[in-house]
């Protein structure tokens, strides 16, 4: 379990993380989401033990991250940057991984290595951006730790790496309890593999919640009316949107679709329907709902 | 295998559940038939394991399917599974007619589906 206890990173000129405090239970995947400088790098190197909060702490299995090397051996990062490797072979990134994890698994690391054909003897420094990630996700693999970190999640690979990718991680889930934590701005990629949701904006959570109690709860209504109606006609209902398109009124509320139903039939619609929220209007709405224009956070 | 779309309307979660309940209805499904295991779900669509495995135990609740420690999960036995799809189905036909009657379908139109659906013996 990953507990981040009122967290704090504040670079001086600027506060990346404000006073989150979060709980990643254990073999969950869970999706950190937010637009670009939100804090979701700087989150994920707090949970790694890369940084030292200025306030609050990270516990992973009750161990605080920072001050406790013995669990870094569990915890595997894999960074967006790859500048680190820059000098190193993939032979010596599978040396250098096999000193430090215990669970190293060579023979994965060479099957994955020759899967996708990476050359073995080049430094990574002449490699593509693709191939950077793609050494730095098989070093992640063969790790075999607990706790995956995987900024930007898939980016820079493609459908079969993430296919390969994506069947490691559903073993290491079943069999060994993996948890694994992706950093993404693409929700369709958090909406196929993630089971728990955390919206990040401005250095501070906005929501983090199951994704399939998400869009349960959340309803679009379009219905009919012979006459005006605004939140007030829905004292039933937590109503976050209600707007008007020709003769429709548009609904968006929260509470699930069998109570909102209820509440909607009373008002005796000509007709009424119920539309699916995709999960990019649940958070616009969820955004909206505390105060954030969240119409831009698909966007690069 | 199952059928399922990762547009991000209906949960992934529901649309297994769904797409179990059609293949048990329609018979490619049978009683005591395995199901595929979580893992190989999983697998073929690309998804997180605890959805899967989430939605098989939602259809064990509703009696759909049963599972056996260490062995995987089975289609249920002695037509529980058809019945509870057949509940299912019963349940949607009525929220169909509803909202047919509320716009205006006839009771004459109605019935015409229903014989066309049915034949007249019914």
């Amino acid at each position: 379990m990953i507990e981040i206890k009122d967290c704090v990173m504040d670079y001086g000129d600027k506060i990346a993380v404000d006073h989150v405090s979060l709980t990643i239970p254990e073999g969950c995947s869970y999706g950190l989401l937010g637009s670009n400088a939100a804090g979701k790098s700087t989150l994920l190197k707090l949970m790694n033990g890369i940084y030292r909060p200025t306030g609050g702490s990270v516990l992973i299995d009750g161990k605080n991250v920072y001050c406790e090397p013995s669990v870094k051996e569990r915890l595997f990062f894999v960074d967006d940057e790859t500048v680190q490797y820059s000098d190193m072979t993939l032979r010596d990134m599978k040396r250098y991984f096999g000193r430090f994890y215990p669970k190293f698994d060579s023979a994965l690391f060479d099957k994955l290595a020759k899967t996708v054909g990476l050359p073995e003897g080049k430094k990574t420094h002449t490699f593509s951006k693709g191939m950077k990630r793609q050494a730095v996700v098989i070093c992640g693999a063969a790790c075999k730790a607990d706790y995956l970190f995987i900024d930007e999640a898939f980016d820079g690979l493609d459908q079969t790496m993430r296919t390969i990718v994506k069947n490691i991680l559903i073993d290491e889930m079943l069999d060994n309890h993996l948890t694994v934590v992706f950093s993404s701005h693409n929700l369709s990629e958090i909406d196929e593999f993630c089971d728990r949701v955390g919206l990040l904006h401005a250095g501070k959570v906005l929501f983090d919640r199951e994704l399939d109690s998400v869009k349960s709860d959340l309803v679009k209504v379009r219905a009919a009316f012979d006459r005006d109606i605004t939140a007030d006609d829905l004292p039933e209902l937590e109503v976050l949107h209600i707007g008007r398109q020709g003769s429709l009124t548009e609904i968006i509320a929260r509470g699930g679709a069998e109570k909102a139903g209820a509440a909607v039939e009373k008002l005796a619609p000509k007709i009424c329907d119920f539309m699916k929220l995709s999960l990019k209007e649940i958070f616009v709405y969820e955004m909206e709902g505390v105060g954030y224009d969240g119409s831009k956070l698909d966007e690069e | 295998m199952f059928k399922i779309e990762l547009d991000g309307t209906a949960s992934i979660h529901d649309q297994i559940c769904s797409e179990i309940s059609r293949l048990i209805s329609v018979g490619i499904l049978v009683p005591d038939e395995k199901l595929p295991a979580v893992r190989e779900t999983a697998k073929a669509l690309g998804v997180n394991p605890n959805t899967v495995q989430k939605a098989y135990a939602a259809l064990e609740k509703n009696g759909l399917i049963y599972s056996v420690p260490a062995k995987g999960s089975y289609v249920a036995p002695g037509g529980t599974a058809a019945e509870a799809v057949r509940k299912e189905a019963a349940e949607t036909l009525r929220a169909a007619m509803e909202k047919a009657a509320q716009t205006g379908v006839s009771r004459g139109t109605a019935e015409e589906i229903m014989n066309e659906i049915w034949g007249k013996k019914g």
